[in-house]
């Protein structure tokens, strides 16, 4: 695996044998006392919200741009000093940040830091470093992503039928261009419940002028046969070769598989992350107020059942609001679904008004609690992958992402 | 004997050892044991013995023994576990049996050693009681009713324990019952338990003219596997006769392949401390360099612990790494020659720690995020890692809530049956552990949420080369979509592609494979066994990699497949 390294910001390889504790450059004066705080007045969530803002903005330079303006603020007058701080942002950033492109983010930069070694000026190592994180969050962040497509549009043959999930800005950069080449493409893009990000990756295909179908994330099965290829993003790679990315790729995946269809992933080399799940719930997301730490367990005994039954009448429609914002060619689910069902079961019954209990059937839908015991993000074993298409040159094998990783982290 | 130790002392100019091989503690070992007793018993012990030689060799000793502690496994059916009778305590026994074995009389060592300092006495005493002991067992005749059938997986120094009534411990025991378990195996063995009257130890030595001859059973090898190294007793004083091997070597080709010091682990361990020891006395010629002749001074003693035990992966890449850094003495320039001997010393100290302690450590911690509360975690006979690893959970997860647990499955099988000390540690620590024997995973294994695996090696093709059965438990985890996870630490990753237990592997005891577990033998007693009958006893076999889910390494989980990735840095950082 001669690839190279995304991190092409390296400094001077002079640093590289250094290990982790970086000698201090300067008398050790600060360190003792500021050491263990982070520097004073700098939240580093804020800029990573921030930093998050940006469309174009991906978790993990959201993570690094946090990082270097951590770098930025410090008043840390060594390198251990500076180390000390920045392991604290890492880990404020990594255990109240649900995405786990933050982690491999954070991996990446801390790796880059320890390389780095620092030299006999801490001022100036210090400049060197936020320059050159700068412009790996500027520059060849957003080139990688420009160089994946390049790789990717070769699997893109003349009227071919792609189905992608969800939304991914690589995967719509790379049917861009491929539509620019004069290649005729057609998408069917996949809704993507909850987060209806399918519905955005219509908008913008349809906008460029390319064929595309919002298909329902049940009728994945059904549309396969006519699919040629199946391209998608994803938020993180780990070191089993498998993908985490938004729920529903997986059975995507297995569907694919089942039908011999090949399934190509993109994803930037920054998204990798060493990590190894052993199934689905084995993943470092910090359980947030709002979601449970293991996703989809059963309620722990009746109370929470009735709860969930009792008031159905008076819940919120889940995304009754979005329907609105979507474009027509999508079959809005939920208002439409629950129409049918009151038609057909409850007879001439009004549409949200309060009834009786017993007829509680008549408006099925998930409640709040419901949608957020389900989990965001999935995970694709790598026997279903055929390539992880990234931006280190030819088109990585599920087995050769641990190898990069294990070459990349281990000393 | 004594000859061959004084002719290895005047070559070697070794003045430390001599006494080594004469501890009689040697003679807990089965095969070796008549060897010791007759030859010791023709010569006066005080010829050669010095106090302070025994205090360094014991000190040497007990770093061995600890080692085996943690990872030794003892067969369930050799002699010497066998337990004194439950009424009568061990000094008792002893005593009655002193008479009998006049070697243990003329071992003066200990004695003149508890005149040194107080903790050298505390030492010596426990050394005594070893002796003792082992005088004990070795000298009650086969069939002497002894119960050996309580308890078959109990430690020689725990003997007592493995007896559920025995009150009459002997205090200083104590410190040693704490690294296992009183909690008496007999339930999980019914038959053993039941039996105290079962006459015969279920492994007759060698030399017993009443059991069968071994070379018999040798002969009656299933010729298809004649190409594997067999497990046979060293021998010992011819090994001793041609004066180039150091008794500590000698000793530690003894427990190796007496089964004493099993695991990959503890062998690589043990003989690193034992090389270490070696290179201490070492004195280089006048006229030799030090980095060319240390390897041909070592080359033999390799050698001979290879027909021992074959080292395996683990033991191959540290004697590796051993001579690389012998032949970067050559590199350095002047330094004295005890300079040099430090170096030596002090970069074996450090491999052990780095490669095996550390590394383990690291294991663990990876591993253990892997356990949640409530889980079902199977594992298959025993390993040191995944023992470290299961108690390691345990201990994180009852800290962080006391309500929190998860059970464990120990898969075992005979002939081994190494499961039962894993058993032993992990209920000690109070972890719920479920033991079965193999045929009876494929109902149980459903339920798992995870298999933890110990391996002697990886091969380079992601294949894990670890003890017979473990690729059957692998088969049927992959079978249920269970993940298996195998606990490996980077220096047994092996250069080779093994395809098939066949080609590599190491034949094992067949003995114990025809006892049967009631203490009956097969066949006829005093008889041959039938000419149409091979027994065969293969030691390990090859999981392939596409059964193992993930490869716990002191570097984090990887796949099967980023092996070779892993042994490329590593060659090139060395």
């Amino acid at each position: 695996m001669s690839v190279a390294s995304p991190l092409s910001l390296s400094p001077a390889p002079s640093g590289r044998g250094t290990a982790r504790p970086a000698e201090p450059v300067h008398t050790p004066s600060g360190s003792g006392s500021r050491g263990t705080s982070s520097p004073r007045g700098f939240d580093v969530i804020a800029s990573y919200k921030r930093a998050i803002e940006d469309e174009k903005v991906p978790h993990p330079i959201a993570a690094i741009l946090a990082l270097v303006e951590l770098i930025e603020a410090s008043t840390a007058s060594t390198v251990t000093g500076l180390a000390s701080e920045l392991t604290i942002g890492r880990k404020t950033l990594i255990n109240t940040q649900t995405s786990l492109g933050v982690r491999a983010g954070c991996q990446l930069w801390e790796r880059f830091f320890a390389l780095s070694g620092g030299g006999e000026d801490f001022p100036a190592y210090k400049r060197t470093l936020i320059s050159q994180g700068r412009s790996f969050c500027a520059i060849t962040a957003p080139q990688c992503r420009e160089k994946i497509a390049e790789l990717a549009v070769g699997f893109l043959r003349d009227d071919c039928v792609i189905l992608t999930h969800s939304y991914s800005r690589t995967v719509i950069q790379t049917i861009l261009r491929a539509h620019k080449q004069h290649k005729r493409i057609r998408v069917y893009v996949t809704e993507a419940r909850p987060t209806c990000l399918g519905m955005r990756t219509h908008q913008v295909l349809t906008a460029h002028g390319i064929p595309c179908t919002v298909v329902l994330d049940s009728a994945v099965a059904y549309v396969m046969e006519r699919v040629d290829m199946v391209l998608v993003g994803s938020e993180a790679v780990v070191e089993s070769g498998g993908l985490v990315s938004s729920v529903g790729t997986y059975q995507v995946a297995l569907v694919a598989k089942s039908m011999q269809k090949p399934f190509y992933a993109l994803a930037e080399s920054y998204k990798f992350l060493r990590h190894y799940p052993l199934s689905q719930t084995d993943l470092p997301i910090p359980s947030s107020t709002s979601r449970p730490s293991i996703p989809l367990e059963f309620p722990s005994l009746i109370p929470a059942l009735s709860q969930a039954w009792h008031p159905p009448t008076s819940l919120s429609r889940p995304s009754s609001s979005t329907p609105q914002s979507r474009t027509p060619v999508a079959p809005a689910t939920p208002p439409s679904f629950g129409s049918i069902v009151d038609s057909a079961a409850g007879g001439g019954h009004g549409g949200n008004g309060p009834t009786g209990s017993g007829k509680g059937y008549s408006r099925v839908e998930m409640t709040k609690e419901m949608e957020s015991i389900n989990p965001m993000v999935d995970v694709t074993t790598p026997d279903l992958i055929d390539f992880i298409i990234t931006d280190l040159g030819a088109p990585l094998s599920p087995t050769s992402v641990s190898q990069y990783l294990v070459a990349q982290f281990s000393s | 004997m004594c000859q061959a130790i004084q002719r290895y002392k005047r070559s070697s100019g070794c003045k430390c050892h001599v006494a080594l091989v004469q501890n009689p503690s040697l003679s807990r070992h089965v095969h070796p044991i008549q060897q010791f007793n007759n030859s010791t018993e023709t010569y006066p012990a005080s010829t050669i013995v010095i106090a302070s030689a025994l205090h360094k060799y014991n000190l040497i000793l007990q770093s061995l023994h600890r080692i085996a502690r943690g990872t030794l496994y003892w067969p369930s059916d050799t002699p010497e576990i066998t337990s004194p009778p439950a009424a009568s305590s061990l000094t008792r026994l002893s005593d009655r049996n002193r008479p009998k074995v006049p070697a243990r009389e003329m071992a003066p060592p200990p004695e003149k050693d508890k005149a040194g300092d107080g903790k050298a006495k505390a030492k010596s005493a426990k050394e005594l009681k070893k002796e003792k002991r082992a005088a004990a067992v070795a000298a009650r005749p086969e069939g002497a009713g002894g119960p050996d059938g309580v308890a078959g997986g109990g430690r020689p120094d725990l003997g007592p324990q493995g007896v559920s009534g025995s009150g009459s411990r002997p205090i200083s025991n104590l410190n040693q019952a704490a690294s296992s378990s009183n909690i008496p195996l007999a339930s999980s063995n019914p038959n053993n338990a039941a039996g105290p009257s079962t006459s015969a130890p279920r492994r007759p030595p060698p030399t017993d003219s009443a059991g069968h001859p071994i070379s018999n059973l040798a002969a009656q090898q299933n010729s298809f596997f004649s190409h594997l190294p067999h497990q046979e007793s060293p021998d010992t004083a011819h090994a001793l006769k041609t004066n180039k091997l150091h008794p500590i070597i000698v000793r530690l080709g003894v427990l190796m392949s007496s089964g004493q010091l099993r695991g990959a682990n503890a062998r690589t361990m043990g003989m690193m401390i034992a090389f270490r020891e070696v290179i201490r006395d070492y004195e280089c010629p006048d006229q030799a360099v030090l980095w060319k002749d240390l390897p041909i001074y070592l080359s033999p003693m390799i050698a001979w612990l290879e027909t021992c035990r074959p080292k395996g992966v683990g033991g191959g890449n540290a004697i590796r790494w051993l001579k690389s850094e012998i032949n970067r003495l050559g590199e350095q320039g002047d330094r004295s020659e005890a300079e040099q001997k430090d170096y030596l010393v002090e970069a074996i100290g450090l491999y052990l720690r780095d490669r095996i302690e550390f590394a383990d450590q690291v294991i663990a911690d990876h591993a253990k995020e892997k356990i949640k509360p409530g889980d079902t975690v199977v594992t298959y006979a025993r390993s040191s890692v995944v023992e470290r690893v299961l108690l390691e959970a345990w201990k994180d997860m009852r800290e962080d809530d006391p309500e929190a647990s998860f059970k464990v499955i120990i898969v075992d099988s005979r002939p081994l049956l190494e499961g039962r000390q894993l058993l032993e540690a992990l209920t000690f620590a109070g972890l719920p552990c479920t033991y079965i024997i193999l045929p009876l995973l494929s109902s149980i294994l459903p339920q798992a949420d995870l298999v933890l695996l110990g391996a002697s090696a990886l091969h380079s093709d992601g294949a894990l080369y670890s003890r017979a059965g473990t690729a059957m438990v692998a088969m049927l985890a992959k079978e249920h979509r269970v993940p298996v996870v195998a606990c490996v630490e980077t220096y047994k990753f092996g250069e080779k592609v093994v395809l098939d237990g066949v080609a590599t592997n190491e034949l094992g005891d067949t003995k114990t494979l025809l006892e049967l577990p009631n203490g009956k033998k097969f066949g006829k007693r005093g008889k041959d066994l039938p000419a149409a009958l091979t027994p065969l006893h293969l030691v390990y076999d090859v999981t392939p990699p596409a059964l193992i889910t993930a490869v716990c390494t002191e570097i984090g989980f990887i796949p099967p497949s980023s092996v070779p990735t892993v042994l490329g840095k590593t060659s090139g950082v060395v």
